[in-house]
C-alpha cells in the first residue's frame, strides 16, 4: 500500500512539473536560455529566396539586417537576448510556409497575411504592419485610368496562389474573365511583363517596389485600403509554439513605427479605390 | 540470232578486303532459263543481287538491251521494274494482304489503276492457285504459299527479266514441290529467268544453261548436260559429289 | 464383331481423355481459388492494419476526405478541360512533327543533308532542356519580346513547348520502329521498281509505326500528365484549381481529386496499351503467353 503512495505522490509531482513547463499562458519564462527553439542557442528565422526590397536586400539576402522585414527580425531577436552572430536564416517557399505541421524554423518573416484560415494550421505573432492591396499595372494602358472597383472588372488580373491579393481579386473585384495564377511572384511579374496580365495585385509596397525598380513603365494605379479591419502582416510560427508569446512581447518593446518611417515612407501616393 | 538480253561484264564486287565476284560475265537471251550453281559463299546471291542493281558493283558492265544499267548515273529505278526478283525468304509486306502485297508496286510504279491492277492480280493468283489466299496476310499462308505469292508479284510488273534467289531453300521439303512447279510454269510460258539453286534436278529439268560458281568466279558454263552430269574441273566435280551424296 | 474403326478425327472418349479433362479443370479452380484467397488476405490485412492504425483518421480527413472531395470537384473538373484540350491538341502535333523529323533523319538523300543535321541538333538539344525551362522562355521570354505577330495566349506557348519537347522524344520512337523494320523490306520494295519515298511510305513507315504504338502510346500518357505544366503559365487548369483549393482549407483532397481525373484517363489507356502488345505478339507467330 504504502509502495503505491509513493509512486502516486510521484507521479503526481512529475505531471505537475511537467504542467508547469508546458503552456505558456501564465509564467512561461522568456529568458533566452529558456526558450523553445528549432536549434539550441540560435534564433532561426524563415523567409523566402530571393528576399526583395523593400522587406529585404535583393543581393546580400535577410541577413544584412537591410530592408523593413529585416530590421524587425534583428529588433525582435536584440529584445529576446539573441546577437547576430546568433540570427541564422532559413529558406521558406512563401506557399509552404503556412501549410500545417513541423516548422524548421523558430518564426518565418515574409509578408504573410494574418487570416482566420491559415491561423487554424499556424499560430501568428501580433500585427508588425497594416498592409494594403495595390494593383500593378502600365502607365500607357487602359486599366491605367481605371477609378472604380467595378472599371477593373473588365481586365485580365493576376496574383499568387495562396494570397491575400488573389483573394482579394476573387472576393473583392470579381472580375469577368477568370484571374491568371502563379507559382511565384516572379512568374507574375514576367507574366505582367511578357503582356499576358493587365494588372497584377500585390501588397503596396511590393508594388511600389516593382514599379519603381524591376518593371519599366510599370506604375502602382491603386492602392485599396482595407474594407473592415486592416489587414496585418504577422510573424508565422508552427502551432502551439509558445515562442509566439515571447516575440509578441519583444514587438511591444520595439519602435515598429520608427523602422516603418524608415524603410517604408516612400511608400505612399498611389490613388485610392474603396472597396468598401 | 537470240537477241541478248542481259549481258554481264567482268563485273567486280568487293565487300571490303574480300572479293565476293571476281571478272564474271554471262550472257542471258530472251524466253532463256539459267541455273547458277555452287557451294555457299560463292558469289551467287551477290550476283543477283548486283544485277538488279541492290548492290553496286566495282568495276564492269551489265548491258540490259545494250544498255549498261549499271553506269552509276543511270537511273536505277526505271530498271527495276523491268527486272524482277524473288528472295529466299520471301520478303512479303506483312501488313498487306496478298492482294495488296501484288498490286502495290504496278500502282504506284507503273501507275496502273485499282481496278486493272487487282483484275490482273486475280488472274495471276487464280493462274497459280492462290485465289482463296487473296485477302489473307502472309503470316497466315505456309512457306510455300509464301513464295508463290512472291512470285506472282513479282510477275504482276510485267518484268523482262525474274531473278530467283534460292526460291525454294527456306522451304520445308514438303512445299518445294508446289514453287518449283511455279517456275517449271513460268520457263514454259517463255519467262526469261535466272534461278539460284540447289535443286539440282530441277536445274537440270528446267535450265537451258548452267553455271557453276565457286569463290566469286564462274567456273563451268554450259548446258545442264554438260556443267551437271559431265563437268569438266575439279572443283565442279566435288561439287557435284558432294550434292548428290547428300541428297 | 469386329471394330472397323475409321481413324479418330477428334480425341475420343477414353476414360483416359475424361481423367485429363477432370484433371486441367481441378487444377484451373484450385489456381482461381488460390489466387482469390491470396489477394484477399495480402489486401485485406493491409487495408485492416491502415485502417486501424492510429494516424489514420487525421491522415483521412486530411487527405481523403468526402466533404472537401465534392466541394472542390466542379472547379476541378470544369478546370481540366483546359487540360485536355491541350494535350489532345499537342498530341496530333507531335505525331505529324516527329514523324516528319523521324522521316528526314532516316533518309540518306544528300539534298536534305542540312535538314538531316538540323533535325539531329534538334533532337539532341531538347531531349537535353527540361521541358520547365522551354516552358518558361518560350511561355514569358518570347512574349516579352514584344515582336509583331507573335501570339501571346497560354495556351498556345504550353502547346508549342508541349510539341517541340515531345517531338523530340517521339522522332526518336518512330526512328527506332523505322530502324527496326528489316532491310529486306526495303529490298523487296526497292526491287519491285519502288523509289527511295515510295519505299518509305508504302513498306516501311506502315510496318514501323504498327510497331511503335505501344511506346507512342507511352509517351501519350505522359503527355497528358505534362498538361499540368500549362499551370506554370497562371492559367487555371485542373492542378491549379485544387491548388487554390488547398491553400484556402488547406485540406490535401483537392490534389487527389485532380490525380483522380487524371488516372480516369491513364489507366485505361495503359491497359489498352497492354493489349496492343499482347495482340502484337499474338500477330507475329508467338502463342499468346
Amino acid at each position: 500500500m504504502k509502495r503505491y503512495v509513493v509512486l502516486i505522490a510521484a507521479l503526481g509531482l512529475v505531471l505537475s512539473a511537467c504542467a508547469t513547463e508546458s503552456g505558456g499562458e501564465a509564467g512561461a519564462s522568456c529568458e533566452k536560455e529558456d526558450l523553445t527553439l528549432v536549434q539550441e542557442g540560435t534564433l532561426t528565422i524563415g523567409t523566402d529566396e530571393p528576399s526583395f526590397p523593400p522587406w529585404f536586400d535583393f543581393e546580400g539576402g535577410p541577413s544584412t539586417g537591410t530592408g523593413f522585414e529585416s530590421a524587425v527580425a534583428y529588433a525582435v531577436a536584440g529584445e529576446l537576448g539573441f546577437t547576430e552572430d546568433e540570427v541564422a536564416w532559413v529558406v521558406v517557399p512563401f506557399t509552404n510556409s503556412f501549410a500545417p505541421g513541423e516548422k524548421d524554423f523558430d518564426f518565418d518573416i515574409n509578408q504573410i497575411s494574418i487570416t482566420d484560415e491559415r491561423d487554424q494550421a499556424v499560430d501568428f505573432s501580433d500585427g508588425y504592419y497594416d498592409v494594403n492591396q495595390a494593383l500593378l499595372g502600365f502607365t500607357d494602358s487602359d486599366i491605367a485610368g481605371a477609378t472604380t472597383i467595378d472599371e477593373l472588372k473588365a481586365y485580365r488580373l493576376g496574383a499568387q496562389v495562396g494570397t491575400t491579393s488573389l483573394d482579394f481579386i476573387t472576393d473583392a473585384i470579381q472580375p469577368d474573365t477568370e484571374p491568371l495564377v502563379y507559382d511565384t511572384n516572379a512568374d507574375a511579374k514576367a507574366a505582367f511583363d511578357a503582356g499576358q496580365l493587365d494588372g497584377l495585385v500585390l501588397d503596396l509596397p511590393t508594388a511600389f517596389f516593382v514599379s519603381a525598380v524591376e518593371i519599366e513603365g510599370s506604375t502602382v494605379i491603386a492602392q485599396f485600403p482595407a474594407a473592415g479591419e486592416p489587414e496585418q502582416f504577422g510573424m508565422l510560427f508552427e502551432e502551439g509554439n509558445p515562442l509566439r508569446d515571447c516575440v509578441n512581447e519583444a514587438l511591444a518593446n520595439i519602435d515598429v513605427d520608427a523602422l516603418q518611417q524608415e524603410w517604408l515612407s516612400e511608400v505612399v501616393d498611389a490613388p485610392v479605390i474603396e472597396t468598401g | 540470232m537470240i537477241d541478248r538480253l542481259l549481258e554481264v561484264r567482268g563485273i567486280w564486287k568487293e565487300f571490303g578486303p574480300l572479293t565476293v565476284l571476281a571478272d564474271v560475265s554471262l550472257d542471258l537471251g530472251t524466253h532463256e532459263v539459267m541455273a547458277i550453281v555452287g557451294p555457299s559463299g560463292s558469289g551467287k546471291s551477290t550476283l543477283l543481287r548486283c544485277i538488279n542493281l541492290l548492290e553496286p558493283i566495282d568495276d564492269g558492265e551489265i548491258l540490259l538491251d545494250g544498255v549498261d544499267i549499271a553506269d552509276p548515273e543511270f537511273d536505277a529505278d526505271s530498271v527495276r521494274r523491268r527486272i524482277g526478283i524473288v528472295f529466299q525468304a520471301f520478303n512479303l509486306f506483312p501488313h498487306l494482304s496478298v492482294l495488296d502485297n501484288i498490286t502495290l508496286a504496278p500502282r504506284k510504279v507503273l501507275k496502273m489503276p485499282e481496278e486493272e491492277a487487282r483484275v490482273a492480280a486475280d488472274r495471276l493468283l487464280a493462274r497459280f492457285d492462290l485465289a482463296d489466299k487473296r485477302h489473307e496476310y502472309p503470316d497466315r499462308l505456309s512457306g510455300g504459299q509464301q513464295q508463290r505469292a512472291a512470285i506472282i508479284r513479282a510477275l504482276a510488273m510485267s518484268p523482262d527479266l525474274i531473278l530467283l534467289d534460292e526460291p525454294t531453300s527456306a522451304l520445308d521439303p514438303e512445299l518445294v514441290g508446289e514453287v518449283l512447279e511455279v517456275i517449271e510454269t513460268l520457263a514454259q510460258d517463255g519467262m526469261t529467268m535466272i534461278v539460284v539453286s540447289h535443286e539440282l534436278t530441277f536445274a537440270r529439268a528446267v535450265a537451258d544453261r548452267v553455271l557453276f560458281m565457286d569463290e566469286g568466279r564462274v567456273v563451268e558454263q554450259g548446258t545442264p548436260d554438260q556443267v551437271l552430269t559431265a563437268p569438266t574441273t575439279e572443283r565442279a566435280r566435288r561439287f557435284l559429289r558432294l550434292m548428290t551424296d547428300s541428297a | 464383331m469386329t471394330e472397323a474403326e475409321a481413324p479418330q478425327r477428334s480425341p475420343g472418349t477414353s476414360p483416359g481423355r475424361a481423367r485429363r479433362l477432370a484433371f486441367h479443370k481441378r487444377q484451373r479452380r484450385r489456381s482461381l481459388t488460390i489466387g482469390a484467397i491470396s489477394t484477399i488476405v495480402v489486401f485485406g490485412t493491409l487495408a485492416l492494419v491502415v485502417l486501424n492504425s492510429p494516424g489514420w483518421p487525421a491522415v483521412q480527413e486530411s487527405f481523403f476526405s468526402w466533404e472537401h472531395f465534392k466541394a472542390s470537384f466542379p472547379d476541378i473538373l470544369s478546370g481540366f478541360r483546359r487540360n485536355v484540350r491541350i494535350f489532345l491538341i499537342a498530341e496530333v502535333l507531335i505525331l505529324i512533327v516527329a514523324l516528319v523529323v523521324a522521316v528526314i533523319r532516316s533518309s540518306r538523300s544528300p539534298v536534305l543533308t542540312p535538314l538531316r543535321l538540323a533535325a539531329t541538333a534538334y533532337v539532341d538539344l531538347i531531349r537535353g532542356i527540361p521541358t520547365i525551362i522551354l516552358l518558361f522562355l518560350l511561355g514569358f521570354g518570347v512574349p516579352a519580346l514584344g515582336l509583331q505577330g507573335v501570339p501571346n495566349s497560354q495556351e498556345f506557348w504550353a502547346i508549342t513547348t508541349l510539341v517541340i519537347s515531345y517531338s523530340a522524344y517521339v522522332a526518336e520512337v518512330y526512328r527506332a520502329g523505322i530502324e527496326s523494320v528489316h532491310e529486306s523490306q526495303t529490298a523487296a520494295a526497292r526491287s519491285l521498281g519502288l523509289s527511295s519515298a515510295q519505299s518509305m511510305r508504302w513498306v516501311v513507315l506502315p510496318q514501323a509505326v504498327r510497331r511503335v504504338i505501344p511506346p507512342l502510346l507511352n509517351d501519350f500518357v505522359a503527355l497528358q500528365k505534362d498538361s499540368a505544366l500549362l499551370a506554370l503559365l497562371g492559367v487555371q487548369e485542373a492542378f491549379r484549381r485544387a491548388q487554390i483549393y488547398v491553400f484556402g482549407t488547406f485540406n490535401f483532397t483537392a490534389y487527389l481529386a485532380a490525380a483522380l481525373l487524371f488516372l480516369i484517363l491513364t489507366v485505361p489507356l495503359a491497359r489498352y496499351t497492354d493489349y496492343l502488345i499482347r495482340r502484337q505478339r499474338e500477330r507475329v507467330g508467338g502463342s499468346p503467353l
